[in-house]
């Protein structure tokens, strides 16, 4: 069963696309690395695939439910909340209102922790976790949502390396695992490791294998302003280096 | 020994101090829980308001003889009413609509208070008589608060989730717009079942100061909770015998305790820790 399919696909806010000429698809088991420059429409794809966009054109069909794990940076840190609150909060999507998540919800949030590697930090405030740590908490609250199709939002960001390669890890824990995994990431690199790349700027530059990432392909993603692409050993471009002005537009969070 | 005793049970020997105690833990324990909402969601500005621009509701309800619950449900009605339809016009923002509604509410309030044929007991509707409080107001009361905290209760998780990602919480199954008016309709009620014992500019002090207490002494919402409701308790308990021993106002003694306990522990967290500006955790 194919778990994302998309056919010309625009996405985009009050009739405008901001998001062109989207065709690709998404299998069970596959990772797919998500690159493009901020304001690309990375945030925008992502809330087309969690169904708060409706298509200007062309068709999206997502077979499975999505769950995500946003930017830690968005979330407050201030707030009165223990990394197992942060967990059980993934049960909502499978409660009636009424309902309040019980003894089963807690167990289940208790064992994604532990998948996680952050059994014994159940009860520490979310706050007071590592950015790595709390990126990893809320793909215990995905697991928990017990979706078919995780979206990570640059989960690497502001990571220390340990924490990188335990998320790493799991991201190919969840694909071995059957579900689909879309990683939006800067890592062009760590994109190379997945199994298909989707590159987009404002519309769909290249979608396929990591082959696909080609100089002229990665120059069209982040708009022709890479100034500094070191040589990998294969004579490949090996980083894609952001230009610093590109600013993330207003609209992508509500 | 027994003289302390004696100090400290003397005021609940008399029915009017029974119904005052009583009325203070209800109204304490939901203005404490409901209060950490009131400052996760940062809506002690909109409580402020609503408590406020009922206050011609609360007047209108005296001179008529209604019930005051009845006055201000309609007042808070109204000046919800009054700043959604102006905050919708053209050029005015969300606060600049807040703060002319809630004036020119306040200040017909005052117009229709200060008449000269209207009856006295004005200062009970600024600052609530929580000494007057009959046993049917008491019921009332508890018809009003449990609903609400029944709601708190059932929500939970889901005012939790809202609060803390917003933008995120459509993606785990939770709509935020309902629970953000769910939010504002609860303080709403609370502030409405309150304004009897604190009066319309004082009832925000029980929405705002334990929760604000509890903050600095918590990192968890259920301990919040309680925490909040047990310091909003104390302060009207302690706000009953300040009043009663030294002959003050009931709901001024009641605001009195709650925000002079808020200074007392943030100057204790500020000193613990060693800091001279205290930190919100």
């Amino acid at each position: 069963m194919t778990l994302v399919t998309a056919r010309d696909l625009a996405v985009g806010y009050g009739g405008r696309p901001v998001l062109e000429g989207l065709t690709f698809s998404v299998e069970p088991g596959e990772r797919v690395g998500v690159l493009g420059p901020n304001g690309g429409g990375k945030s925008t794809l992502v809330r087309a695939l969690l169904g708060e966009l409706t298509p200007l054109a062309g068709r999206l069909e997502v077979a499975v439910r999505c769950s995500v794990v946003p930017q830690t940076e968005r979330s407050r840190l201030d707030y009165p909340v223990t990394a197992l609150d942060v967990a059980l909060m993934g049960s909502l999507s499978r409660l009636p209102w009424w309902r309040r998540p019980g003894r089963g919800e807690r167990r289940s949030a208790l064992e994604a922790l532990a998948a996680v590697n952050l059994a014994d930090l159940a009860a520490t405030p979310f706050g007071e976790l590592s950015g790595g740590q709390r990126q990893r908490v809320l793909v215990a609250r995905a697991l928990v949502q017990d979706a078919g199709l995780v979206l990570l939002d640059e989960p690497f960001t502001g990571v220390d390396a340990a924490s990188a390669e335990v998320l790493a890890a799991l991201i190919d824990r969840l694909a071995a695992g059957g579900r689909g995994v879309l990683v939006a990431t800067h890592d062009v690199d760590q994109a190379r490791g997945f199994d298909r790349v989707l590159c987009l700027n404002g519309r769909q530059v290249a979608f396929g294998g990591p082959e696909v990432l080609t100089r002229s392909v990665l120059e069209e993603t982040y708009g022709g302003a890479i100034v500094a692409v070191p040589e990998g050993a294969d004579g490949q471009p090996a980083r894609g280096i952001l230009p610093a002005h590109h600013h993330e537009h207003g609209h992508d969070h509500e | 020994m027994s003289e302390a005793w004696n100090w400290l049970s003397e005021p609940w020997g008399q029915a009017f101090m029974q119904h005052a105690f009583t009325e203070v833990v209800l109204i304490g324990v939901l203005g404490g829980w409901l209060g950490c909402w009131v400052l996760l969601y940062g809506v002690s500005y909109s409580a402020e308001s609503l408590s406020h621009g009922m206050f011609p509701g609360l007047v209108g309800a005296s001179l008529l003889g209604l019930p005051l619950i009845a006055g201000g449900a309609v007042g808070a009605g109204a000046a919800a009413a009054g700043i959604a339809g102006l905050g919708s016009a053209r050029g005015i923002d969300r606060d600049t609509s807040v703060g002319v509604v809630v004036t020119s509410l306040f200040g017909l309030g005052a117009l229709l208070a200060l008449a000269p044929d209207s009856p006295p007991g004005i200062q009970e509707l600024l600052f609530g008589d929580v000494l007057a409080v009959s046993k049917r107001d008491l019921l009332v009361t508890a018809l009003i608060a449990i609903p609400l905290l029944a709601v708190l209760w059932t929500l939970h998780e889901r005012l939790l989730a809202v609060g803390f990602d917003r933008a995120g919480a459509r993606a785990i199954g939770v709509s935020p717009r309902p629970v953000e008016l769910i939010v504002l309709l609860l303080v709403a009620a609370a502030v409405v079942v309150s304004v009897q014992a604190l009066g319309s500019l004082l009832v925000v002090a029980v929405l705002v100061a334990p929760a604000a207490c509890a903050r600095l002494l918590t990192h968890r919402l259920g301990s919040m909770a309680v925490v909040s409701s047990v310091f909003a308790i104390a302060g009207g308990i302690g706000g009953l015998y300040l009043s009663y021993y030294a002959g003050t106002a009931g709901g001024a003694s009641i605001a009195l305790c709650l925000v002079g306990a808020y200074l007392a522990v943030l100057a204790a967290d500020a000193a613990l820790r060693g800091r001279a500006i205290p930190l919100i955790r």
